[in-house]
């Protein structure tokens, strides 16, 4: 009777190995299935990527022509305009300055995404950034009648290790929205502060808000707010996305706090100078 | 004031200025100007000879080693596009010593032994380390590292990479002060006052049952089970895939379902990665196989990959008794990359995270790797270097 189970079992067992090995391979024939599709959707990202490039290069190059030449205009270097012809000249100067934007972005995008975006770490001061972007993008909020001002005076921080092209590149994203989605004569302020080993940034402003349901989509690519699309004004809702990749990049983090109609505040972190940390 | 290190990177068309610009790079983040020590890895995309050029025009006086590769990595990550990466280590307690070791097609184990005995007659009994960097297309990888192991002793810790090109498996440089090597290894010792943390680890996982080499030669599996050994490859792929495997290069569709096998001092399976098959239907590896052994083929996961990855850089760290990182070498084999396709970047990350981010990172996408097994390197009766596929041995000095 036991001979007999005994050889049962060991029959089951026969069985079960070779189930087991028939999973194996249809585990690795899967497998294998993956990776191929795979190695083709990448390779058709290549060509995307590649087309992208491709176009934005050469739209960006007659737009950029098209820039110089209002400008012009625009300074009078070509003979006196008359006031309605100025402002309709601003208006083709603005619409071109913002398809130059969106193919910036674009191009941005497409970087971060097949990994070609290049970071040269260095050690900086970031206010020093801060007042540089700040100096670029001021007449925009001077225009409109909007406030940047400082929460406190920035002394003695340390200095933080980033590279400078792109950490600018989210600055600029982040402030430019800021002034973008406040009303006129709104007001914004900034504040840096050590928290930890990282150096904090905050941006507050009393636009327009994120609607609460739409808090969680806000950093995904092409997306843009109900509210924000309502009130026509341009954007191609990447620069959070691009943001957001770029201070993940560096070691740091990006959230923010809003409430619909009163304001929103973006908060991100980059990581402080080792030898400075001991210093704080 | 201890080690120094940075990292530049050099891109673009012109192989000379691509050099130039990698090296002036690193040394423009240095804070002295005149390194002791460049470390030099490329793409094979690169005219060799003039890249070196390029490179040696900025700090002709700094000793170099070097290696073409796969694939480039530094601290901003793995680089999407060909590259030349530089290291350049200055530091006042460190001393290095480098040789080199020719005709890895003739003798791989002579080879090995002819770079670390060159190492070792300028180093004396001060060596404290050895990083190689070996040709493991023209011969036996493990072979090379058992020459070197005959020069420098059993139990030594050994870490390094072999060269790569760019995943064609057609023929790869090795880079030594002014000259350009193929077929070669080249070695580099170090003395002094420094700590020296090794990591390594691999993270596949085996599939189904085991099988038996039953008949073998070196780095040739001719038999498994009394079967010609790709019946393994044609059992698990299917016929659809069978077909290709013998008109491609093996390596290329196989370099993601290595061979796994026992070994002691090691709670992971070895990693042998399959190159070619022959009309027989023997298998070459990177490394040998020996009769007898048990393996199984294995299979990987992005998951485990990151896992094992920081657990590696952990190792490494823990090492280094408290001392903070100074410089991060990387030796990570193709198949890592190919598994990870345009993540692999989550694999450094985890890395630094284990090691910080700011720490100046080299590496490069190998063909091979050298450590010893499971990072020992402590226990010094423990330390048995070996070659390894499919891993990533992460090195890392601290003052």
């Amino acid at each position: 009777m036991d001979e007999k189970n005994g050889t049962e079992r060991i029959k089951q067992l026969e069985e079960l190995l070779k189930e087991q090995q028939q999973s194996a391979r249809l585990l690795v024939r899967r497998d294998l299935e993956l990776a191929r599709a795979n190695e083709k959707l990448q390779e058709f990202d290549e060509i995307k990527s590649n087309f992208i490039s491709v176009v934005a290069h050469q739209l960006r190059t007659p737009l950029s022509g098209i820039k110089w030449t209002l400008n012009m205009l625009l300074n009078g270097d070509l003979g006196a305009l008359n006031n309605d012809q100025k402002t309709f000249l601003m208006k083709s100067y603005e619409s071109n300055n913002r398809m130059i934007t969106l193919i910036n972005d674009m191009l941005d995008t497409d970087r971060i995404q097949s990994g070609k975006m290049h970071y040269g770490f260095r050690y900086i001061n970031i206010v020093d950034l801060l007042d540089n972007v700040l100096f670029e993008i001021s007449p925009e909020a001077i225009k409109r009648n909007i406030s940047i001002e400082f929460k406190r005076k920035l002394e003695n921080l340390p200095q933080v290790y980033v590279d400078p092209e792109t950490m600018r590149a989210a600055l600029q994203n982040l402030l430019e929205n800021a002034i973008k989605y406040t009303i006129e004569s709104g007001k914004i302020v900034l504040d840096v502060e050590q928290v930890e080993d990282m150096l904090q940034i905050s941006i507050n402003d009393t636009g327009i808000g994120i609607p609460e349901d739409q808090k969680k989509k806000i950093f995904e690519r092409f997306f843009r707010g109900r509210n924000a699309v309502k009130r026509e004004t341009d954007g191609s809702g990447l620069g959070l996305y691009i943001a957001k990749t770029i201070v993940e990049k560096h070691g740091g983090t990006i959230w923010f706090e809003s409430e619909e109609n009163k304001g929103t505040t973006f908060y991100f972190t980059v990581p402080i100078k080792i030898e400075d940390i001991k210093k704080n | 004031m201890g080690i120094n290190a940075s990292v530049g990177v050099g891109q673009g068309d012109d192989s000379y200025t691509v050099g130039a610009n990698a090296c002036q790079d690193a040394i423009d983040q240095l804070s002295e100007k005149n390194p002791d020590l460049l470390i030099v890895f490329s793409s094979v995309k690169y005219d060799q000879e003039k890249m070196l050029q390029g490179v040696r025009s900025v700090a002709p006086e700094a000793m170099l080693v070097g290696s073409s590769t796969s694939g480039e990595i530094t601290t901003q990550g793995p680089l999407k596009d060909n590259s030349v990466v530089v290291m350049a280590i200055k530091s006042p307690e460190i001393k290095y010593f480098t040789g080199v070791g020719e005709n890895i097609k003739v003798n791989p184990r002579a080879a090995g032994k002819e770079a670390a005995d060159k190492v070792k007659a300028e180093a004396g009994p001060a060596l404290k380390a050895f990083l190689m960097i070996p040709d493991v297309l023209a011969g036996n990888g493990a072979d090379i590292v058992r020459g070197v192991l005959d020069s420098l002793g059993t139990h030594f810790p050994v870490v390094g990479g072999a060269s790569g090109d760019d995943f064609a498996f057609k023929k790869t440089y090795q880079y030594l002060n002014d000259k350009v090597y193929s077929g070669a290894v080249v070695g580099l010792g170090l003395t002094g006052n420094f700590k020296i943390g090794i990591g390594v680890k691999h993270g596949w996982i085996p599939v189904g049952e085991p099988v038996t080499v039953t008949k073998s030669s070196g780095s040739v599996i001719h038999e498994i089970d009394g079967k010609p050994a790709i019946k393994i490859y044609e059992d698990y792929f299917g016929e659809e895939e069978a077909k290709v495997l013998r008109t491609e290069t093996l390596a290329k569709l196989a370099i993601t379902y290595p061979l796994g096998m026992k070994v002691a001092g090691s709670d992971e399976l070895l990693i042998r990665d399959p190159i070619t098959v022959d009309e027989h239907g023997s298998i070459t590896c990177a490394a040998e196989i020996p009769e007898g052994s048990e393996i199984r083929l294995m299979v990987g996961s992005r998951d485990e990959a990151v896992k094992v990855a920081k657990a590696a850089a952990l190792n490494a760290m823990e090492q280094l008794e408290g001392s903070a990182p100074k410089a991060v070498i990387i030796f990570n084999c193709i198949a890592r990359n190919k598994l990870f396709g345009d993540k692999s970047g989550d694999e450094i990350k985890a890395i630094q995270e284990a090691i910080g981010n700011q720490v100046p990172l080299i590496g490069f996408y190998t063909y091979g790797e050298q450590a010893p097994l499971g990072g020992e390197v402590k226990n010094i009766e423990k330390c048995n270097s070996a070659f390894h596929n499919e891993t990533v041995v992460i090195c890392v000095l601290a003052d």
